[in-house]
């Protein structure tokens, strides 16, 4: 029986005539610059800065984000904002998109909502350098794109949908959006070995 | 770590392990005997435990079954302790949760936001919902102080800052203040903080309540890299950690329990990181074109350099050549530049900045005991049982040092005994002070020589073992206690009662000052304190004399060889067999006989003996008086090499200017005043095409024809440790501990003692008699400043700008000045218009300015008396006589 | 006839056939793209020209004025002749197609540009000349994709070439020509008389085989994207690129007219009553089926390994063809008999 299937070929035949019947079926593509897909609110595009309703700056220059990002691609330079001493800011921010694996994790670490990803995919440029994104790009970007970065930190459970109120900071931002791991997610460290509590120490 | 036979009488058991340990251990440093962590905000391994933060909670099992604070409980024989129990754990737990009510959540602004313990013991213990409420506390942080911004509302009030403040500096700058939830930190009664801002109390600080205001938001400390090096500024040599980030200084931070400061920085090694990023660094060689000096690479600097030094030395001979070292440069560079003079060049005229005073101490100590630096160790200080110190602020002057004499004060209540013409901080902490009359410090130290002698304190074995050395110090003794009440202002009472005192201890260290040895008589002056330590029986392990070096490198100095009548070993010139050694080594003849010291050198640059210098790491226009004429020594030059990291007034006059790299950018070594010989290391980037001065010597010497090539300092200190043995080991004190002086000082009790015994005793006259004005004014050491480093600083600066003229209020009051009043300081040379300060530091009828402060030109009022050969030719400039009137 | 009649005549069924298989070849393309995408659910090109039917005169346009690279270290005369050696044998074989029964024309006959008795003959003749081409380009490239491409090429071609030859033997043995007008007309009177019927086996490893020499897919090792980047012409580019791409498809149409003519009764009509329709479209409508054959194996199979082809092609195609030879002769003997 198999070999009168290999003679005729059977096998094949029925895999062309899969392919065959497929022909008939509706295309699924899109025609990408003259029809867009919608994009979901929790979708990873290019990273913004957002800004207050007054138009302050969020950024506190933490370097959380830089510390969470896998790739290495973020470098922020903070300082004391000048004449408003005691109030940090990000003097430098740069983003190499190049390097960028679009994680998202460094808006997760931020404590100020001041990081959010667009909706904006189409990063092509004609110059290289033109992706080593700086401040000003940035605060551009979410400037353009506020609606999108507020959905994507409602999506990602990041906020409540008002965005994190300058009013919580006090003058001198003594304190930030308490973080709510909730009960089975605190870090439990009484049934910790000695070995790993050891560990801990040594990288301390 | 130790066993339990090796330490102890008592044994305890903490989490199953044994350990026997002395009594009065606490359970905190057994648990740290065996390597156990537990967790403190408060303790510190220095200061007093005060049990204030409750975190280093354990469980005693035996003897009782309670909770107790690791940190102050002691132990009990046979204690069992665990330190993770649940019970533990849960303890420290609420702890957390309790601190954490007031707490802000501000980590991501917060400096200490990484490197906090109240971070880490919350992760690890858990703390993060908060079963208490309350009202957060939002103060506005207090930056009013210079450096430090304390920011109450971060505090958790385990005060160690104020315990650091003082137990270790003993200040007491900061306290409590107000009582209950609203208790802050900070200077008394609400005053901006205005300290030494030594800034130990941000260093001991677990969380982010005190931060430094020159680094604030600057950095995040997993960001930054840590470099151990060695500080520059004085010769205390202290061990720190440079932070960098991104080629930049962020910080400096203290390393617990290494080097001799223990973990201890003063302002100037904690703050004064500045200067090796201000502009005015040089960053390319300048050479002179007409009236200009203007950049050009290194190639065409080293040849012109070159060619200038083989024109003087064709024209006059090698000792046509000077050459000039400062303290700033490392020892492989001291070394290379004295081979680069003597070998190289041939010339023996190789001096340098010893000659401000210590190279009395060099060659007296070497003559009398065998010793280069110092006999004990700041260790051997913390133990003593008397410390006796002459001419010295050493708070000032050497702060780490001074903090190794507070730690015996703190802890074992060890009696200072002061002499001294200002009224210091050590002298308010000290058993015994005499105040005297600036410039009397022989004549004092006479007078504790004649009380130890007609009070028969004199160490029995002493006088038995010697008796033909003490004969002949008793015979110098006989005048009246007159002649020396007269010039000093001590009475007889005084000196006797601190003579009895200090030869009553069993173990007591003499520190001599640099009014000791940069006096008119400074030889002698050391001299005296080797008799007066030989007498009551001082010269032994753990006691001796000491004397305290200004500058940072003045020890390598030394090693190096770097004056005429030095070698390389700090031996003397006129040791015939060392003499061998280094020619053997350096395959080449030296000149028979030592070359001129500095003030000479620049007379015979007037005089045209001399026809090139080449001065590094030093600027002597900035830190000599005008009457030295050094300026217009310098314009007599045929040809000058400098060599510096800044434009300085010397630089200006020469030939050819070569940028160094300063001691952050570079490889090498330090040797402190105790004789160690500590890394520095690089951690940054140099400034344009700056070198290390290692590297330029060579290149110079290269270009002469007379190749020193070397791959590395590493290289260089191996090859100078052939001649240097204390160049071998680094790391180890090269002081004290067990230094055995005997063969040495029955050597020198039989030949030179005897010699010079004749004019020992004789005092020098009152300095400027013929001076109609009345007042003295005495060029003083800062703590903030240094000189042309630490003048660089931005950061020292705003601390301290310092060109003031420093008064006591009592006698201002009398002449109607104010603070910030500006007075006319007049003196037989000239006057000058400085701003004045009120302190009690200076006594009535003297008055201090800051020594590193050249803006006003007050140095140039100073009259310089150059001391004979045998005081060691030191240019004497720093008392004068002058009056203060006010200016209207 | 004269001869500059004869000339004329020539030059004339030249200008129609060529240009009719030039176009074929453009919209060949296209209809590959388009048919592909149809197979994969998408759409294909749409952007020039309605429903992308411009795109073949777009990307001719393009390939002709891209620039001419030829690589450093490249064996330059060999270079630039590899392409026209594949190029010209691939096209010089439908001289001898017919494309329609024999009609007058300024006196002489049309429907064959030339109708050689030994026709069959010469179009393998220069078939193989066209493995040549790729031979050569591969290894005047001086790449090693190139010449792995070309290496591979080699091999496959001189294995399949034998089959199509051992294939179409049985055809020659029952038309006894090989004049491919002969053997068209021996096939004349409704399609129970196409070779189809008397030779299947004969017709499954002529087309396999085709597959195989004009190096598509399941077959083509010469290429292979994903392991050569482009194979044997890797290295080329602009014009010279384009005339490969033009000798591979043009060689697909020339496959599929022989395929037509020798099984599928070329020009003739499958029944009587659609003798009014005329030859050419007949063949039109074969070769085509064939070609959209050829693309749809694409669509459908995934590449063999090349030592999977080799055994194919040795140990059962050749084996198969032979039997097949065996076979037919011996039928024919018998029926002649």
């Amino acid at each position: 029986m198999g070999l009168i299937r290999s003679i005729f070929m059977t096998e094949l035949l029925m895999g062309m005539k899969l392919v065959f019947k497929q022909m008939f079926k509706p295309y699924c593509t899109l025609q990408y610059p003259h029809v867009r897909h919608d994009i979901p609110d929790g979708y990873r595009g290019l990273m913004s800065l957002l800004r207050y309703e007054d138009g302050s700056e969020r950024c506190v220059g933490c370097s959380l984000c830089e510390a969470a990002c896998p790739s290495n691609c973020i470098k922020v330079v903070s300082d004391e904002v000048p004449g408003q001493p005691l109030v940090r800011y990000a003097r430098e921010y740069y983003l190499d998109i190049t390097r960028c694996v679009f994680c998202g994790f460094c808006t997760e670490a931020c404590p100020v909502d001041a990081l959010a990803m667009t909706k904006v995919y189409e990063a092509s440029v004609f110059d290289r350098r033109d992706l080593m994104f700086d401040k000003r790009k940035l605060y551009e970007l979410g400037e353009q794109h506020l609606a999108d970065g507020k959905a994507y930190l409602i999506a990602h459970n990041m906020d409540d949908g008002t965005l994190f109120p300058k009013e919580g900071l006090g003058d001198n931002r003594y304190s930030f959006p308490p973080v709510d791991l909730g009960e089975g997610e605190r870090p439990v460290t009484v049934g910790l070995t000695r070995e790993a509590l050891e560990m801990e120490l040594s990288k301390q | 770590m130790t066993t339990a036979t090796k330490v102890g009488t008592i044994t305890v058991t903490i989490n199953g392990e044994t350990i026997g340990v002395p009594k009065g251990t606490r359970i905190i440093q057994a648990a740290q005997l065996l390597g156990i962590e537990i967790p403190t905000f408060c303790y510190h391994p220095r200061m007093r435990p005060q049990a204030a933060c409750r975190i280093c909670t354990v469980e005693v099992v035996k003897p009782m079954n309670k909770m107790f604070m690791a940190c102050a409980t002691e132990i009990m024989d046979g204690m069992e302790v665990l330190t993770d129990s649940p019970r533990t754990l849960a303890d420290r737990r609420t702890n957390l949760d309790l601190l954490l009510t007031q707490h802000p959540l501000d980590c991501p602004v917060c400096d200490k936001g990484g490197e906090c313990k109240l971070q880490d013991y919350s992760v690890k213990y858990g703390s993060s919902e908060n079963p208490f409420e309350t009202k957060r506390k939002d103060y506005p942080e207090d930056i009013r102080s210079t450096v430090l911004d304390f920011n109450s509302n971060r505090c958790i009030l385990c005060g160690a800052c104020i315990q650091v403040c003082s137990d270790i500096q003993q200040l007491s700058a900061i306290g409590f203040s107000k009582r209950g939830f609203i208790t802050v930190v900070g200077a008394p009664m609400g005053e901006p903080l205005d300290c030494e801002f030594c800034g130990q109390c941000m260093d001991v600080c677990p969380v982010g309540a005190i931060t430094s205001r020159f680094s604030k938001y600057k950095f995040r400390p997993w960001q930054e890299e840590k470099t151990q090096t060695t500080c520059t500024y004085c010769g205390c040599g202290c061990q720190y950690n440079l932070r960098t980030m991104d080629g930049e200084v962020s910080r400096v931070t203290p390393i617990e329990g290494v080097g001799p400061g223990q973990g201890s920085l003063c302002v100037r090694g904690h703050f004064g990181f500045h200067f090796m990023e201000d502009a005015q660094r040089l960053t390319k060689p300048l050479v002179r074109r007409g009236d200009k000096l203007v950049e050009a690479g290194w190639d065409e600097a080293l040849a012109e350099a070159a060619k200038g030094l083989a024109a003087a030395k064709a024209a006059k001979g090698g000792a046509g050549i000077a050459g000039i070292a400062g303290g700033r440069l490392a020892n492989e560079d001291l070394y290379l530049f004295g081979r680069l003079m003597r070998n190289a060049l041939e010339s023996p005229n190789f001096d340098s900045t010893l000659r401000y005073g210590y190279i009395n101490a060099a060659t007296i100590m070497h003559k009398a005991l065998g010793v280069t630096g110092m006999m004990n160790s700041f260790d051997d200080l913390r133990r003593a049982d008397a410390v006796l110190l002459v001419g010295s602020d050493i708070t000032q002057e050497a702060p780490i040092c001074g903090l190794a004499v507070k730690d015996g004060i703190t802890k074992r209540k060890m009696p200072v005994f002061t002499v001294d013409s200002m009224k210091t901080e050590i002298m308010k902490l000290g058993a015994g002070r005499l105040v005297i009359t600036p410039g009397s410090e022989v004549a004092a130290i006479k007078g504790l020589v004649k009380a130890v002698v007609d009070e028969g304190l004199i160490d029995a074995g002493v006088a038995a073992k010697y008796p033909a050395a003490v004969a002949a110090i008793k015979k110098e003794m006989a005048g009246t206690y007159k002649e020396i009440e007269t010039p000093t202002g001590a009475t007889k009472a005084d000196l006797v009662a601190m003579a009895r005192a200090f030869a009553n201890a069993d173990k007591g260290i003499i520190l001599a000052g640099p009014r000791v040895m940069g006096g008119l008589k400074g030889a002698s002056a050391l001299a005296m304190l080797i008799d007066l330590a030989f007498l009551t029986g001082n010269l032994k392990p753990g006691a001796g004399v000491n004397p305290l070096t200004g500058e940072n490198n003045e020890l390598g100095l030394v090693l190096a060889g770097a004056a005429p009548e030095l070698l390389p070993g700090g031996l003397p010139w006129s040791d015939g067999a060392a003499r061998a050694r280094v020619e053997q080594a350096w395959n080449c003849a030296l000149p028979e006989f030592p070359g001129n010291s500095l003030t000479d050198l620049f007379d015979g640059m007037r005089e045209g003996r001399i026809g090139a210098a080449y001065i590094a790491g030093t600027d002597p226009v900035r830190s000599l008086p005008a009457e030295l004429n050094v300026a217009a020594s310098l314009d007599a030059l045929d040809f000058l090499v400098v060599q510096d990291l800044f434009l300085t007034g010397t630089a200006l006059r020469a030939d050819v200017v070569f940028p160094a790299q300063s001691y952050a950018e570079r490889d090498g070594t330090f040797t402190n005043m105790e004789g160690r010989v500590q890394r520095i290391r690089q951690a940054m980037k140099a400034p344009g095409k700056a070198r290390p001065d290692w590297q330029i010597f060579s290149a110079v010497a290269r270009e002469l024809e007379v190749p020193l090539e070397y791959a590395g300092t590493d290289e260089i200190r191996a090859e100078a440790a052939g001649l240097i043995p204390q160049f071998a080991a680094l790391d180890v004190t090269n002081a004290g501990h067990g230094v055995d002086v005997t063969a040495a000082l029955e050597a020198y009790l039989a030949g030179a003692y005897l010699k010079t015994m004749d004019d020992r005793y004789d005092l020098p006259a009152v300095l400027n008699t013929a001076s109609p004005h009345e007042t003295r004014l005495y060029l003083a050491d800062s703590l903030f400043h240094s000189g042309q480093m630490s003048t660089h600083n931005w950061g020292l600066m705003k601390i301290d700008p310092a060109d003031e003229l420093v008064m006591n209020p009592r006698e201002a009051r009398k002449l109607q000045i104010a603070e910030g009043d500006k007075v006319r300081v007049t003196s037989l040379l000239g006057s000058a218009v400085v701003p004045v300060k009120l302190s009690s530091h200076a006594n009535p009828g003297t008055v201090l300015f800051p020594k590193h402060c050249a803006q006003s030109h007050v140095r140039d009022l100073m009259g310089v008396v150059v001391g004979s050969r045998e005081e060691g030719s030191v240019p004497q400039f720093r008392f004068e006589r002058v009056t203060v009137e006010k200016v209207h | 006839m004269e001869l500059g009649t004869t000339v004329l005549l020539a030059v004339i069924q030249i200008a129609v056939v060529m240009g009719v298989v030039l176009l074929s070849v453009a919209y060949m393309t296209y209809a590959e793209r388009k048919v592909l995408s149809f197979m994969q659910d998408r759409l294909g090109p749409m952007e020039v020209g309605p429903w992308g039917l411009l795109q073949p005169i777009a990307d001719g346009l393009k390939l002709f004025m891209k620039e001419d690279i030829i690589p450093s270290g490249a064996n330059k005369i060999i270079f630039a002749v590899a392409p026209i050696i594949c190029l010209i044998p691939a096209l010089i074989g439908f001289a001898v197609v017919p494309y329609s029964e024999g009609f007058s024309l300024l006196g002489g006959t049309g429907g064959t540009i030339t109708d050689l008795n030994v026709g069959l003959l010469y179009i393998f003749a220069f078939a193989s000349v066209g493995a040549y081409g790729v031979i050569l380009g591969g290894w005047a490239s001086n790449s090693k994709y190139a010449l792995l491409g070309g290496l591979r090429s080699g091999a496959q071609v001189i294995s399949y070439e034998l089959v199509i030859g051992l294939s179409i033997v049985g055809v020659l043995l029952l038309s006894e020509s090989l004049s491919l007008r002969a053997i068209t007309e021996h096939q004349d009177g409704g399609f129970w008389h196409w070779n189809l019927w008397v030779q299947p086996v004969a017709f499954v490893t002529y087309v396999i085989a085709a597959v195989a020499e004009t190096n598509r897919l399941p077959f083509d090792m010469p290429e292979a994207e994903s392991e050569l980047v482009a194979g044997f012409f890797t290295e080329y580019s602009g014009m010279r690129f384009a005339f490969f791409f033009l000798a591979e498809y043009a060689n697909m149409i020339l496959v599929s007219c022989l395929a037509s003519v020798l099984f599928l009764g070329g020009y003739e009509a499958p029944a009587e009553f659609l003798n009014f329709v005329p030859g050419f479209v007949w063949l039109a409508l074969k070769t085509w089926a064939l070609l959209f054959f050829f693309i749809w194996i694409r669509g459908t199979f995934p590449r063999v390994r090349f030592d999977q082809l080799m055994k194919f092609g040795w140990k059962v195609l050749i084996p198969v063809a032979l039997v097949n030879i065996l076979v037919t002769a011996v039928g024919v003997y018998i029926v002649n008999n």
